[in-house]
């Protein structure tokens, strides 16, 4: 697991705010002062040590204006008493329609300078001042500093009605990544300040919401795909997804799959409150660390009432940290001094948890188990652990043949499970990737089931194939923007 | 309409067709829409002016929309635009309508053909909410999110910078994920099996395999059983039970803690969330807690035991009852038996604290239910209350008389012969009757103290307390009155309280002295005499002798027309409460002087 976050102006707000004021007081130097003068290096030698500071955790220097805002690594600041100079910063950027300024790790200080006197004696009077910075930069061949202009927000990027199919999953890929990047900086927050922004939490969640709402298989996809450094918030943002789409099915109304999204990103969040090391030990786990990692329910819980004052939404998150490994025999952990009734929203992220953990191959379970075999598992034991009702849900969310299961064809072939039919589980859509005579291919199919009458000539899932041993990796079919000329593959 | 985080076009008009007109209408329809949202915040939903400004804001909106279709505004931080031309202009400030919905990445608003009363009104409770409280966690965008209005959307930016963030980001982007490890360590993982067949996997067996796909061939369906809990699940859950399981989840942990450091931890916190619950009224929560921390005393060790007492006692800190009072006279029609509840959990270390909301307390209810509690829970704090009679607000110190009066123990006598000094006529009468319950033999001596009152209206209260109680140890004072030459120039109605009283202490003694008043009838100083007669005459039909009654017969039989008439009645009466019991003078006076202001009890 890494531990670079992006920085935020929420979460460093005095480094963040220092390095816009010196870039810019440094652009207005620029445009008075020779690169040489005094003045002018002052602020330069401001600029470059709070870019030192940023770079020093990790990440680059992006900062975004669009619609009157600026973003800062993609956060959006608030124009508040810290940020009043914004406003005259909001003005350099509009009069030059400049939407994006990243400075990268990679660069040199010369480059900065160039930049800034670029950005400083651009005419803002052009017609298209833009072209005419983008020209000025072209012309300099300033390398680790990338400008962008700003985007026409009138343009109806994302209307579902003009989606493609790439669009439709850049966007499912984009809500994905930034549910990850907030449960990123709200584990660090936690860990470091025992806050969180609300806010954007639960902006996230709706955005979930709506997704699932609209296109739950695409986002269903990327949960297939598992990121074993960022295991920890990739898991979280899973265990989310698949909550809510069973919520979802379970006919809960926004209010309740918001209150269980959040619930469901906030359920490993002891983890924070046990040692990294543990969390990443590549070993085997022995009783001592069994002892503590079974603690994180009640740190879970513990984390979340030392926040703020219980009220509903913090309670069933609570509930959801504290109950996610109890099963409804009362088995599982933590121990308990009476029997309890779970909540429903730990029923479901109980389920959720444990089907993500079996087949991500976590850290201290060291075993990874493939999607079908899980829900065969999780329905096997569903009666004694788990709530049939909410089992049954998962399932058809899932499928018996969840997304990204390989499978080899009743005519020999090989696919990837792209996305179940909820009509009938035994009969996925799938991507073939390989024909029987061995050739790469990338060919969209629904099955049909084996038993189905009339159903001569369809393919039908005869077996269930590791994608490691078959040198298969899903994440080439799943969650992508799959583009088979650049792969040299045929398209049937 | 969810918030989809995209920028639509414009589907509705396009301006050239209604130029500045509409800019106009557009223009004057934010201004009702401002004072609407304006007026909801500050009036109360029963004032007529917010419901005037709800119709006037959905009237002039769905006028707009009929002409124009859609209506879009686009919004800066200082505007809102329509149709290319800004409509809206003011200072970024929390009441600018541009910039609440700006501040938090709102970048247009639309409504839509279609839209209705419902959702308007709606629109504007979430504008209102946002105006009343700005930095609420929930923002505007997820409150218009929550509403799901199917004619009114809205748009942030957020979803297009965040998108491009994420495809610059390598480090994070899901093109590097991968399942490399999968067998790293354990050696190639047999994966391969048949579906038709029970794969081999460790403790699964056909007949188990079997029972899957039985599973699995109904997961569609629902049994009728499974159909219901669906439909019970779907039921919103009320706040409180969350709450409440919140608190007990804490419990739980600390009733299961296997370290001291969490224990302490979880003490801690409950005591924080104590704390905090105090600060936002929530007393059906803290009441939740208390129990949770009685109830947690017994079943943990002897030292987290400790430790939970302690917590007890300083959840009994005077502010906590302070607040309390504060919220009891903000809402005056909250259920005092919760609150009676609420104060039993509290326990013994409380009572001087609720003893002092005596001297906050607006208003009567609430006070009566405090004196009750501390009647029924002070027997073992009698010092604690008692302190109180030293307050200097006299309304204080007359309801902690009437507590010590209702706990009717001796120990509180001290208290009450400080009372009983206080220059305030209430406060003295309180401690009357107070010494009447108490009513042992030091409570009855220091009644008598109340015959030399130097009000009246005391006096008369001391002679009925005296006689409801039948107080022995006046008897001597009173047949020395009744006996005395002063009698003649007594108030009438005072006149009427001794003998009255006299009547009711001194058995068959006072009978004689009374009947020698009552039948005196000389003809000179008739006059004078009348009210003695009358005043001794329904004195008797008090007294529980049987002689009172005898003597009671022969008067009726007076030649004297007045006493004869008396007489009679009085024999009556005597008669009916040898059936219905001597009534207890003087109930009518308390009910008058309860009244609702100011404590005055």
């Amino acid at each position: 697991m890494t531990e670079s976050t992006p920085p935020n102006p929420a979460e460093n707000p005095p480094l963040v705010l220092r390095l816009l004021k010196a870039l810019l007081a440094s652009w207005q130097a620029a445009a008075i002062y020779e690169e040489n003068n005094n003045a002018y290096r002052m602020r330069r030698a401001e600029l470059q040590d709070s870019l030192r500071a940023l770079f020093d955790s990790g990440v680059d220097c992006r900062i975004t204006f669009q619609g009157g805002f600026f973003f800062f690594n993609g956060t959006r600041l608030k124009y508040d008493h810290a940020f009043t100079f914004g406003r005259t910063m909001a003005a350099r950027f509009a009069n030059l329609r400049l939407g994006e300024l990243n400075i990268l790790q990679t660069a040199h200080e010369t480059a900065v300078d160039q930049a800034l006197f670029a950005l400083a004696h651009t005419d803002s009077k052009e017609s298209d001042p833009f072209s005419a910075l983008a020209q000025t930069w072209r012309e300099l061949d300033i390398p680790g500093v990338a400008i962008g202009p700003i985007l026409d927000v009138e343009q109806d990027v994302f209307d579902p009605a003009n989606l493609t199919e790439a669009s439709r999953r850049q966007r499912a890929q984009a809500l994905f990544g930034r549910a990850e990047s907030v449960v990123q900086d709200m584990w660090k927050r936690v860990r470091d300040r025992n806050s969180f922004d609300a806010s954007t939490t639960q902006r996230v969640i709706h955005q979930l919401i709506d997704q699932i709402a609209q296109d739950e298989s695409t986002l269903l996809e990327f949960t297939a795909l598992k990121e074993f450094d960022e295991y920890t918030y990739y898991h979280s943002v899973n265990v989310a997804i698949y909550s809510i789409a069973v919520g979802m099915r379970l006919g809960l109304d926004r209010g309740r799959l918001t209150s269980l999204g959040m619930a469901a990103l906030f359920h490993d969040i002891g983890k924070v409150k046990l040692p990294h090391d543990l969390i990443t030990k590549p070993d085997e786990y022995d009783e001592d660390d069994w002892v503590q990692i079974r603690r994180h329910p009640a740190l879970g819980a513990l984390t979340l009432a030392n926040m703020r004052r219980i009220d509903a939404e913090i309670a069933v998150a609570m509930a959801g940290a504290f109950e996610h490994h109890l099963r409804t025999d009362m088995s599982g952990y933590p121990k308990l001094s009476r029997p309890r009734k779970l909540h429903l929203y730990s029923r479901i992220i109980a389920l959720c948890d444990a089907f993500d953990a079996m087949t991500s191959g976590r850290v201290y379970q060291k075993e990874w188990t493939s999607p079908d075999e899980a829900i065969r598992r999780l329905v096997y034991k569903g009666r004694e652990w788990f709530d049939t009702v909410v089992l049954k849900a998962f399932v058809h969310v899932l499928g018996i043949f969840p997304v990204g299961t390989v499978a080899r064809l009743s005519d020999q072939s090989i696919a990837v499970v792209i996305c179940n039919n909820p009509d009938d589980p035994y009969a996925p859509e799938v991507t073939v990737v390989r024909e029987p005579d061995g050739a790469s291919c990338l060919r969209p199919l629904t099955l049909a089931r084996r038993d189905t009458p009339g159903s001569d000539g369809n393919l039908y899932i005869t077996a269930i194939l590791d994608p490691t041993k078959e040198g298969i990796s899903i994440g080439d079919y799943l969650a992508s923007i799959p583009d088979a000329e650049e792969v040299g593959i045929d398209v049937t | 309409m969810a918030d989809n985080d995209f920028i639509a076009h414009e589907t509705g008009a396009t301006g050239s067709a209604f130029g500045s007109d509409a800019a106009t209408e557009a223009r004057d329809f934010c201004l009702t829409w401002e004072r609407a949202v304006k007026t909801i915040g500050l009036y109360p939903p029963t004032n007529p002016l917010p419901a005037e400004f709800r119709e006037k804001f959905f009237n002039t909106l769905t006028g707009l929309i009929d002409i124009l279709g859609r209506i879009a505004f686009s919004v800066t931080d200082t505007k809102l635009g329509f149709l290319d031309t800004a409509v809206y202009d003011k200072d970024p400030t929390d009441e600018s309508l541009a910039f609440m919905l700006f501040r938090d990445g709102i970048c247009q608003i639309a409504f839509e053909p279609g839209l209705t009363r419902d959702e308007s009104d709606r629109f504007l409770n979430v504008m209102a909410d946002s105006l009343s409280s700005p930095n609420s966690r929930v923002d505007i965008a997820n409150r218009l999110w929550y509403e799901a209005f199917d004619h009114i959307r809205h748009y942030t930016l957020d979803r297009i910078v965040e998108g491009t963030y994420l495809e610059m980001a390598d480090d994070t982007s899901l093109q590097t994920a991968h399942l490399d490890f999968i067998g790293a360590e354990d050696g190639p993982l047999e994966m391969e099996r048949v579906v038709e067949a029970p794969p081999p996997y460790e403790g699964m067996q056909k007949e188990r395999m079997e029972y899957v796909v039985k599973v699995f061939g109904d997961v569609t369906r629902l049994s009728p059983e499974e159909h219901e809990e669906i439909v019970f699940i779907a039921r919103p859950e009320p706040a409180t039970v969350s709450e409440q399981l919140g608190v007990d989840i804490l419990f739980e942990i600390l009733r299961t803690a296997d370290s001291p450091r969490l224990i302490e931890e979880t003490i801690t916190l409950t005591e924080k969330q104590f704390r905090e619950q105090v600060a936002a009224n929530r007393w059906d929560l803290i009441r939740f807690i208390l129990e949770n921390w009685h109830g947690t005393v017994p079943v943990v060790p002897a030292s987290v035991q400790r430790q939970l007492k302690a917590t007890l006692v300083r959840a009994a800190d005077t502010k906590n009852f302070e607040s309390l009072a504060d919220w009891l006279n903000d809402n005056p029609q909250a259920d005092l038996d919760d609150v009676r509840a609420l104060l039993e959990h509290f326990g013994t270390f409380a009572i001087s604290p609720i003893t002092a909301m005596l001297g906050v307390l607006n208003h009567r209810p609430s006070r009566m239910m405090v004196c009750s509690f501390l009647a029924e829970h002070g027997r073992d704090a009698i010092d604690l209350i008692g302190g109180f009679i030293y307050d200097k607000r006299w309304f204080v110190v007359r309801n902690v008389a009437k507590i010590l009066g209702e706990i009717g123990r001796e120990r509180g006598l001290a208290f009450l012969k400080k009372s009983a000094q206080h220059d305030d006529r209430r406060v003295r009468v309180e401690t009357l009757r107070a010494l009447g319950k108490i009513n042992t033999a030091p409570a009855r001596l220091a009644l008598l103290d109340f015959l030399n009152d130097k009000e009246k209206e005391v006096r008369m209260r001391a002679l009925r307390t005296i006689g409801n109680g039948a107080v022995q140890e006046a008897h001597e004072t009173l047949a020395d009155l009744a006996g005395s030459e002063a009698l003649f120039n007594v108030d009438p109605d005072e006149m009427r309280e001794i003998l009255q009283a006299y009547a009711q202490v001194g058995g068959d003694t006072a009978v004689a002295q009374l009947e020698k008043l009552a039948g005196h009838a000389p003809w000179l100083g008739r006059r004078r005499w009348v009210p003695i007669n009358q005043a001794a005459l329904r004195a008797l039909s008090l007294s529980t002798s049987q002689h009172a009654y005898e003597v009671l017969g022969r008067l009726a039989q007076s030649s004297d027309q007045e006493i004869r008439d008396v007489a009679r009645a009085a024999e009556a009466r005597w008669l009916k409460n040898q059936i219905d019991g001597v009534p207890k003078l003087g109930d009518e006076f308390d009910e008058e002087e309860e009244t609702e202001e100011s404590g005055d009890d």
